[in-house]
């Protein structure tokens, strides 16, 4: 799994796993092509602000992954005739979804086993 | 990653240079607003919306400084890619193109190789000839001194005195210095060996401002006093070749014509003496190594050295120029028996070149040859350019296919444009091999003469500097007209229209007018050629007032101190006698100077009893001194009167012998028989006339004969003498047994300057300069010859390939092969001569300027101009006629079945 270089992604106060927001964005473009904005705002809706991701940390990953061509972006004119910069996720992003999502699974799964234990230690 | 990874709007902001910036602030903004909207429509008022909507978003300012730079790095290495990723691309696809067309890629690079490889060789010529300054902290400063006469406008050597009284003008001068290149005998356990020494004044370093590679130079006062200190520094060459790189040389004694002397110093390789042509062995300071030149030292009316120096920081040429004006005018009242009418000329040392002589000639000779090179690379040029134009034609349909399968405009440019660097690298590479070949042919031209020539030209970094420069213009002029067309391709009339019948009337009529263009640059240059040629010619044929063929030359000269007058001439007088008797010998002499010679003597002839207005010095004229049979072995005719015989000996009245032009200057219409003057001035003595002879040349070719005044050895001993030999066909034939008289008359005597005096004047003074200029003007000639038959040939077969069609449709009409000949050769005529006729336009208006530089011919010259029309539609026809040929056996059922 690639890392980031940026220093604007690592906020340490978001309390979130390295790549968890690469992640979210990636599912969140999954849906269709988003701007900044409503990627910000399906992430906030989806996880009921439990997880309070500040946007300034949210643009930097955005173009980062698009330099790496997970995602494209254009300008296009939103609902209310307003110039947004929308992303698309690129087929090379689908997979690193994918990707990204079975590894979360087993990851999330062996901590909840973990954590959900019932066995004593020998 | 790759680049079709690369997100588009990139490519729009790259493409409109743009601002990073205002779209990282756009977005940003727009994040803002929309939680600010998001958060009105809940109900909150505009100002807590829009505080509240920023501290969502964290740090802002911060965010957007991150943004910027993460951008801007991006961007300027995506364009660092994109330009590596099209070169990789272009340049693999212009090999492939190029290859399917191998004829093509042959004649565009060797058309460029020749072009600019000829034409670097000959500016590397010209370079090292006329450009380049000499050696020395001081080389490119140099001015040099030339003595002018009434009646002689080219300027030539100063007597030593007064080259001492110029030098005196230290307000002027920073330094001058004098120097005699002589001949000198170098004995070694080999043999004897000719060394070339330049006998020069002590500060002949100094004012170059040039160091010894090993030892010294001279000190001030090494030239003072006759043989008081015997030295000599060598060049570089006669060190290694005469003294094997002997690195303990310095401070050795070799002996010189017999006397010992040292070598003090070696020069550094680039020193080859202070004339660019002739490759000199030495220098030796003035009376230490050639004791009998001393005399000469203090004679006015002897022509003697070649003055050279520089001015004073600040100085102008034109001050010195007055300066020098006002001392020559000085000198004429101080002395007036020597330096009646005589001026002074200061000329830079770069126009001097080979010799001050020709300081009128030389900005004149280098002018045409400079513009001799540009225009046979625009030739080259166009040429190519018409090739590649019409390249992109007949690839009309792949390039419109390519469009329209969504290769953008420049996308199609750039690949033309690739195309061409392409062929331009490859024809500079070949340029570069073509100028190296061309450089060492011309250093491996022999050039028979005692004069040891120099042919210092080499490759050097001004000459590919200036390959390279050339390439690159070559390729930028080549490409834009191509380039240009493929951009102008309308996509639909391409398609819509057969496979090249299409040739857009535009590049069909550029291309003609390329190759028109080029034909009458051609013709230019042909006509250039022509006209050295047959100058050049003309020189040889020249009627130099003497029979030039059968004569042999040999030169001595006798030491002061075994030879006085009595027995120096006891031993001529032998000479000749035994000279005679040698089998195959019809009749010898003895001459001081000989006619192209380096050297010369003026006397002031002051006539007694004329009519002529005779100014109070008398006239200042050329004089010889002779013994034997001078006129008859020199086939001058006597015309009236007799000979010097034995009987003009050391009478009292002494005799002179003169020429025509003297008889009409001071006699005009009366026999000069019988007449008296006085030689050196109204005080010298007094001789008469007992002969009068036919003019002849004697400094530059086609000069106005000037008076000249003989006299017998007899009366007038001199030590240095040149044997004159009239032979039957084969005049070297009687060097050896003549070498066997001098030796037996005395071993130690030096011979030098052997040379058959057809030699002496193709390889001398006087017709070297003007054969090697017709050489080189020569290869330019054939040069832009070949390139023109290159342009037609392309144009004519391009069209036959474009009228594949037409041709097909008349021959299945019933058109005859002469009919279908006529039509192809005749568009390469009619071509031609519109060439023809713009280029005699052009040479009929331009070659007026080298009408100072040409012999016996003038610029307008019509058998030069028609043998050149000829030529080129000889040229024009020979061309044609294999496309000619392709175009006769179009099969039509082919032809009209191909679209």
């Amino acid at each position: 799994m690639p890392t980031s270089r940026s220093t604007a992604e690592a906020s340490p106060d978001l309390g979130l796993l390295q790549g968890t927001l690469d992640v979210m964005i990636l599912k969140a473009l999954s849906w269709g092509p988003m701007h900044g904005f409503g990627v910000a705002k399906w992430i906030r809706n989806t996880t009921e602000d439990v997880l309070q991701i500040e946007d300034s940390a949210l643009y930097p990953a955005l173009h980062r992954m698009e330099f790496r061509g997970l995602i494209d972006s254009d300008w296009a004119l939103t609902e209310n005739k307003r110039r947004a910069k929308y992303y698309t996720l690129t087929s090379k992003g689908r997979q690193q979804l994918r990707a990204r999502a079975s590894s979360w699974d087993r990851y999330s799964t062996a901590v909840s086993k973990v954590i959900h234990a019932t066995v004593q230690p020998v | 990653m790759s680049g079709a990874d690369t997100p588009k709007w990139h490519r729009y902001l790259r493409f409109w240079r743009a601002n990073v910036a205002a779209d990282v602030d756009a977005e940003l903004t727009f994040h803002i607003d929309a939680r600010t909207q998001e958060l009105c429509d809940v109900g909150l008022d505009a100002a807590a919306a829009r505080s509240q909507a920023l501290r969502e978003f964290g740090d802002l300012d911060r965010a957007r400084q991150t943004l910027r730079a993460m951008d801007e790095q991006h961007e300027a290495s995506t364009r660092r890619r994109d330009i590596f990723t099209d070169l990789t691309r272009d340049v693999p696809v212009a090999l492939r193109a190029l290859s399917r067309s191998p004829s093509l890629v042959v004649v565009v690079v060797l058309t460029l190789a020749l072009g600019i490889g000829v034409t670097s060789a000959v500016y590397s010529v010209v370079d090292a000839y006329l450009f380049r300054p000499l050696p020395g902290a001081h080389g490119a400063e140099l001015v040099v001194l030339g003595r002018t006469e009434k009646d002689i406008p080219q300027p030539h050597d100063l007597s030593y005195p007064d080259f001492r009284d110029y030098r005196a003008d230290t307000a002027i001068f920073a330094a001058l210095g004098a120097y005699t290149s002589r001949v000198i005998e170098l004995e070694t356990e080999r043999g004897t060996e000719q060394l070339w020494i330049d006998d020069a004044t002590a500060n002949y370093f100094s004012v170059l401002g040039l160091s010894p590679m090993l030892g010294r130079t001279f000190g001030p006062g090494d030239d003072v006093g006759e043989i008081s200190h015997p030295s000599v520094v060598l060049t570089y060459k006669a060190w290694k070749n005469r003294f094997a790189s002997d690195s303990q040389i310095v401070g050795r004694a070799i002996r010189l014509n017999g006397h010992p002397v040292t070598v003090i110093g070696v020069m550094p390789p680039e020193f080859h003496g202070v004339r660019p042509v002739v490759d000199i062995d030495g220098i030796a300071p003035i009376n230490q190594v050639w004791p009998a030149y001393g005399k000469a030292l203090e004679d006015r009316s002897s022509i003697a050295v070649s003055v050279f120096g520089r001015l004073r920081p600040g100085v102008s040429l034109a001050t010195a120029r007055e300066a020098v004006r006002l001392r020559a005018s000085q000198l004429e009242r101080a002395y007036p028996s020597t330096n009646r009418n005589v001026g002074v000329a200061l000329v830079p040392e770069r126009y001097a070149r080979p010799s001050i002589t020709v300081s009128n000639l030389t900005p004149a000779v280098a002018a045409v040859f400079m513009t001799l090179v540009i225009l046979v690379l625009l030739v080259a040029c166009a040429n190519v350019t018409s090739l590649l134009l019409a390249r992109v034609v007949v690839r009309g349909r792949e390039l419109a296919i390519r469009a329209a399968i969504g290769a953008s405009q420049w996308r199609l440019v750039r690949q033309v444009l690739v195309e061409c660097a392409v062929l331009a690298a490859l024809g500079g590479a070949g340029a570069v091999a073509v100028a190296y070949v061309a450089v060492h042919a011309v250093e491996s031209i022999h050039v028979a003469t005692d004069i040891p020539i120099r042919w210092g030209v080499e490759l050097d970094a001004r000459v590919v500097a200036y390959t390279a420069v050339a390439t690159l213009l070559a390729a930028l002029v080549a490409g834009v007209a191509p380039a240009a067309a493929a951009r102008k391709r309308n996509l639909n009339d391409v398609l819509k229209s057969g496979a090249g019948n299409t040739a857009a009337g535009g590049h069909r009529r550029l291309r003609s007018a390329l190759v028109a263009g080029q034909i009458a640059v051609s013709v230019v240059v042909l006509v250039c050629a022509g006209l050295f040629a047959r100058s050049s010619s003309n020189a040889t044929r020249t009627n130099f007032g003497f029979r030039a063929d059968g004569v042999l030359m040999m030169s001595t000269t006798l030491r002061s101190q075994t030879y006085d007058t009595l027995r120096g001439q006891a031993l001529y007088r032998e000479l000749l006698r035994r000279s005679a008797a040698v089998p195959g010998v019809r009749s010898v002499a003895l001459s001081r100077y000989v006619p192209f010679g380096y050297e010369r003597a003026v006397t002031n002839v002051v006539p007694i009893s004329t009519t002529a207005q005779v100014p109070e010095s008398g006239f200042p004229y050329f004089l010889n001194v002779v013994a034997g049979d001078y006129f008859a072995t020199m086939g001058i005719p006597v015309l009236e009167g007799r000979e010097f015989t034995d009987r003009d000996g050391s009478s009292v009245l002494g005799t002179a012998i003169v020429n025509a032009a003297f008889a009409k200057a001071i006699w005009p219409g009366e026999t000069a028989i019988g007449k008296r003057f006085h030689v050196d001035g109204g005080t010298g003595p007094i001789v008469e006339i007992v002969g009068v002879v036919g003019d002849t040349q004697d400094l530059i070719l086609g000069e106005s004969p000037k008076p000249y005044v003989f006299r017998p050895m007899g009366q007038s001993y001199q030590s240095q003498m040149t044997l004159l030999v009239r032979t039957g066909p084969a005049p070297s034939s009687v060097v050896p047994p003549l070498r066997a008289v001098f030796s037996t008359l005395d071993r130690s005597l030096p011979v030098f300057d052997v040379r058959t005096m057809v030699d002496h004047l193709r390889n001398g003074q006087a017709l070297l300069f003007t054969r090697l200029g017709s050489a080189f003007a020569t290869v330019f000639g054939l040069l832009a010859l070949v390139l023109a038959m290159v342009g037609v040939y392309g144009v004519v077969s391009y069209s036959v390939a474009q009228r594949t069609r037409e041709i097909g449709l008349r021959v299945a009409l019933g058109a005859r092969l002469p009919a279908i000949l006529r039509l192809v050769v005749g568009q390469g005529l009619r071509l031609a001569w519109i060439g023809v006729g713009i280029g005699l336009m052009l040479s009929i208006a331009t070659t007026g300027v080298m009408s100072s530089i040409l012999y016996g011919v003038a610029p307008r010259d019509p058998v030069v101009l028609g043998i050149v029309v000829l030529v080129l539609t000889f040229v024009a026809v020979i061309a044609s006629l294999v496309p000619a040929r392709r175009a006769t056996r179009i099969d039509p059922l082919v032809s009209l079945r191909s679209d």
